[in-house]
């Protein structure tokens, strides 16, 4: 599932360069629609329905901001609308509804993707597809620190304040307190790394290779689909560019 | 003269592993404090720098990467389309890191601004085409501000990275170079690239 | 079983030396107790052991000889003795892969790096588990755990790979007496099974299980004996070891015998756990 989801997410992209505006926009509705009403791309957790909902306000909100500013600002050709100080462009129009878009589409692709994929199935999924240990230890490891790292830094915070540290004082007296608490963040992070990297050797980390398990799931048939969309893309803009 | 394999294997293991997992999640975090002092800088890569100092290219390349991977996953999508910038920045900073300049405070503010330059080379093409010149942040008011000088998106999103990435990297650096150079040399030489901190190349 | 012939560590060239010239022998099976202050060089003892010290610190300067399960390295092993060695770090969080969720998933990343898996796998996290009382913790997120249930997974972790040779740092250094008895009741349990050397500043625990006992202070070794050599020069630490509860006890222990059920029953009638 994991894997269909990717080849959606490469098809997105192709088509975000490879076919014309009017057929962007259709993928981009069909992106929107499965994000919502397929259970494949519909987002895994109450957090993850509202991070797509901030996304589409967002994404709105950027097109339209995208379209304005590069109808003002493009000078060329056609006018479209002389409001007397200022005027908008078609060529900007265009510009900006291109760009917009593209961008809206490979957007939503990747964060439909994200948002239906919990990141440690996302790890399961690379580390049985035969992906290098060290990214989804990266991965694993990264998620752990997320977690950790916000209290950390307010424990800091908290206690270079008591110290003294300007925290909230003029400019010049917080920007040396970013030294104050930076400092100790990274220097405990750094111990902290080498100790873990005792404790992971001494319970076998990184498992030899011939003890990694790896099981190549066949591609189901949507999968195979898109990765044929995404070839005959590339062929046709490439016959395109030859013609 | 061990091959890229080994070298690529070397820069990766032991302590190297968890230091990039901290270089992903200080990249991710780091805003948290420049937001609570009111700090304008974002510093939001030097946990990349960090693991390219002491690691190398590659594990910074791929610290930075993961970095924007899971702040796209967190609801950022826009940053998928800067992973060529922050693997930029990896690998600039270990190739200056190699050659010492991580070892003196004027090659550090020299390297972070040529790296800021660099950031904003690689930021403009992908700001201006992908993005149209904008991203619905603060950043976007000098962008308007050189568009209405003349200048097309390209420029402008250019002239808006000249203006902030140079001052946001040499203050990364220089906290990354004040930091390391504190690490006693027993925690210091576990990391591969710590020979060019202490001798010189 | 574990030895130790002349061995020298600094961590650099020009550093002073950590550990400086030990030689000691711990037979295989026994429990033995290494007692020191902090910054006498325990901890750098154990990664040596276990390998960690020669595979990771490419800058120490070591010399001398160790023996880990008949196999000899000079000066140091250069690579992890994983799962022949297993080694509990003081911290509990620093012990966890990082990469699992449950309980179950953390044990099981073990037995993954050393390609024991399916049925085989189960049954040996069933029995790591029981050992500590936990398999009703087998399907809990690590982050639902308290201090005490996160201490005895970690422990399981390392259990669950079957070392012949156990390496603890500090055990019970954040302990209540409670878990600090428990622990001592799963030590004792393994006597015979693998090889264990604990770390401590406190000889407490050392009473209640060590056939042998090891002082160190400032990478030199001070004493290397039974317990009851231990007792009749320790005087001689009182600078250098944290002294709680053992002066009554070592009168008792002085005037009865020396197993380790004696020592519970003694320190009951003293009024302690």
């Amino acid at each position: 599932m994991i894997a269909t989801k990717l080849a959606f997410v490469l098809f997105c992209w192709t088509a975000a360069f490879a076919l014309p505006t009017a057929v962007q926009v259709v993928f981009m509705h069909a992106a929107f629609v499965l994000g919502r009403f397929l259970p494949l791309f519909r987002p895994s957790s109450a957090q993850a329905r509202r991070l797509y909902v901030r996304f589409l306000l967002y994404a709105g909100l950027l097109s339209a901001v995208v379209v304005i500013l590069n109808a003002l600002f493009v000078r060329n050709g056609e006018v479209l609308l002389d409001l007397g100080i200022v005027q908008f462009s078609r060529e900007g129009v265009e510009f900006g509804l291109r760009v917009s878009v593209r961008l809206v589409l490979m957007s939503t692709a990747v964060l439909v993707f994200f948002l239906s994929t919990p990141l440690r199935d996302l790890a399961a999924f690379l580390d049985s597809s035969g992906a290098p240990a060290v990214l989804t230890s990266v991965l694993l490891l990264s998620l752990e620190f997320l977690e950790r790292l916000p209290q950390r830094i307010e424990q800091i915070f908290t206690a270079q304040e008591a110290r003294g540290a300007p925290v909230r004082a003029g400019f010049a007296g917080r920007f040396r307190s970013l030294f104050s608490i930076l400092g100790p963040l990274i220097v405990s992070s750094i111990v902290e790394s080498v100790e873990r990297s005792h404790a992971l050797a001494l319970r076998g980390f990184p498992a030899p290779p011939e003890h990694r398990i790896r099981i190549r799931l066949p591609l189901t048939i949507p999968a195979w689909s898109l990765i044929a969309g995404v070839v005959a893309m590339v062929g046709w803009k490439l016959w395109e560019s030859f013609r | 003269m061990p091959t890229f394999r080994e070298r690529l294997r070397l820069e990766m293991s032991g302590p190297a592993i968890p230091l990039m997992a901290f270089g992903v999640a200080i990249n991710l975090t780091v805003g948290q404090v420049t937001s609570a002092l009111k700090i304008p800088v974002y510093l939001d890569s030097i946990g990349t720098v960090l693991v390219a100092v002491l690691c190398g290219p590659w594990a910074a390349a791929l610290t930075g990467s993961l970095a924007n991977i899971l702040a796209s996953s967190f609801g950022s999508p826009a940053m998928m389309f800067f992973i060529p910038v922050v693997i930029a920045i990896g690998l600039w900073t270990a190739f200056i890191a190699r050659h010492g300049w991580f070892r003196s405070l004027p090659l550090v503010v020299v390297g972070g601004a040529l790296q800021g330059i660099i950031a904003a080379l690689l930021s403009a093409p992908i700001s201006a085409y992908v993005f149209g010149g904008t991203m619905l942040s603060g950043t976007d008011f000098l962008v308007i501000f050189f568009r209405s000088l003349g200048n097309d998106v390209f420029w402008s999103a250019l002239y808006q990275g000249l203006t902030s990435d140079p001052i946001d990297k040499v203050v990364t650096y220089i906290i990354v170079f004040l930091t390391v150079r504190r690490l006693p040399q027993r925690i210091l030489t576990r990391f591969p690239g710590s020979r060019s901190l202490l001798n010189p190349q | 079983m574990i030895a130790c012939r002349s061995l020298h560590v600094a961590y650099g060239t020009g550093q002073p030396d950590v550990l400086c010239g030990l030689s000691f022998t711990v037979p295989s099976g026994s429990i033995c107790a290494l007692l020191g202050p902090t910054g006498a060089g325990k901890s750098t003892l154990l990664h040596a052991l276990s390998g960690t010290l020669g595979m990771f610190h490419h800058a120490a300067q070591c010399s001398g000889s160790v023996t880990v399960n008949e196999e000899t390295f000079m000066p140091v092993p250069r690579r992890v003795l994983f799962p022949a060695v297993g080694m509990l770090m003081q911290e509990p969080h620093l012990q966890f892969s990082g990469m699992a969720e449950t309980v179950e998933g953390e044990l099981k990343w073990t037995l993954d790096n050393l390609g024991i898996i399916g049925d085989a796998a189960q049954k040996q996290i069933s029995v790591a588990l029981d050992r500590f009382g936990c398999s009703t913790l087998r399907a809990r997120t690590l982050r639902s755990l308290s201090g005490g249930e996160l201490h005895r997974i970690a422990f399981a972790s390392v259990l669950v790979a079957r070392p012949s040779v156990l390496l603890l740092d500090e055990p019970v250094a954040s302990l209540d007496q409670n878990a600090r008895a428990q622990v001592a009741r799963l030590l004792d349990s393994l006597r015979g099974d693998a090889t264990i050397l604990f770390t401590d500043s406190d000889p407490d625990l050392a009473m209640r299980l060590a056939d042998r006992i090891i002082v160190l202070d400032s990478g030199t070794l001070r004493l290397d004996g039974s317990r009851k050599t231990f007792l009749d020069t320790v005087d001689a630490f009182g600078d250098i070891l944290t002294v709680t509860t053992w002066p009554r006890v070592r009168e008792r222990f002085a005037a009865s015998g020396l197993s380790s059920l004696t020592a519970r029953r003694l320190r009951r009638s003293l009024g302690q756990t």
